[in-house]
């Protein structure tokens, strides 16, 4: 109660320096104790374009994209209390993200296999793509071929290369083991190379 | 920090569009609507209880007295 009224008398006196120096945790705080707007205006501004971009990257339609990321922040907002801390609150909004994303692509498509395990080849060998060779592709080239790949290829190269997400971050994302991951990025790498060395022969 | 390409490549995206206004526009007003409901069942449910409370307990006292017809 106390902190309630404390945070409902200081709430007016937060300018905006304040605000952009507080953590996401403590703003989160003084949303839940108030359930002033205002602190989840906060987080909307820090995140509503990050997540709008991926939107738009992964669903490849403006309007979809507008309406899935009105629908994960609500979603978020009704989940804040929920969220407990261990990991960081942008890696817990891409997680949101990536997985009403994903969901969307595979109703809409009808294809349950957007980053679904695929246990048959799961174990075959495949070849390693290096790291740098992704990481040195020209930016034009790079956005061009993660317009190519599928979708649960290019989500899984964003997590890991652009959110800089752990093998394990993603695997607690997707739900999936730290094997299944490593797997999959491997061969999203192959997927990546091969349609870069089909358009560009240099 | 120095940013890898991939991360290049979204700031870059990022300074080429701006998030429509209307996104946050309905988000306010589906949230404004879901405060409604809840104010309205904060308000209400108890009233409902209360009422529903009292029914009960007027018609156990009622059938109590109905039990001996001569009392």
């Amino acid at each position: 109660m106390l902190n309630f009224l404390i945070i409902r008398l200081l709430s007016p006196l937060i300018s905006g320096n304040i605000k952009s120096s507080m953590s996401d945790e403590d703003v989160i705080r003084m949303y839940l104790d108030s359930h002033d707007a205002k602190f989840y205006s906060i987080l909307y501004d820090r995140y509503s374009n990050k997540v709008y971009g991926k939107c738009i990257s992964l669903l490849k339609s403006e309007s979809r994209a507008e309406d899935a990321t009105q629908d994960i922040f609500i979603k978020i907002m009704m989940n804040l209390s929920k969220f407990s801390g261990k990991s960081k609150f942008s890696t817990w909004v891409y997680s949101i993200t990536y997985n009403y994303c994903i969901d969307l692509i595979r109703r809409k498509k009808k294809d349950p296999s957007v980053l679904m395990d695929n246990i048959a080849s799961e174990h075959d060998p495949i070849e390693e793509v290096n790291d740098q060779f992704l990481l040195e592709t020209n930016i034009k080239r790079l956005k061009i071929v993660l317009e190519e790949i599928p979708v649960g290829d290019k989500a899984i190269l964003l997590m890991k290369y652009q959110d800089s997400l752990s093998i394990r971050e993603i695997g607690e994302m997707l739900n999936k083991s730290e094997s299944a991951i490593k797997m999959k990025i491997k061969r999203a790498k192959l997927k990546f190379k091969k349609v870069h060395s089909e358009k560009y022969k240099d | 920090m120095r940013l890898n390409n991939f991360q290049e490549l979204e700031r870059m995206e990022m300074e080429q569009r701006e998030v429509p206004s209307n996104i946050k526009n309905s988000i306010d007003s589906q949230v404004g609507f879901f405060k409604f409901i809840g104010n309205l069942f904060e308000l209400f449910i108890p009233q409902m209880v209360d009422l529903f409370a009292n029914k009960m307990t007027n018609n156990t006292t009622k059938n109590s007295s109905r039990r001996y017809p001569n009392q």
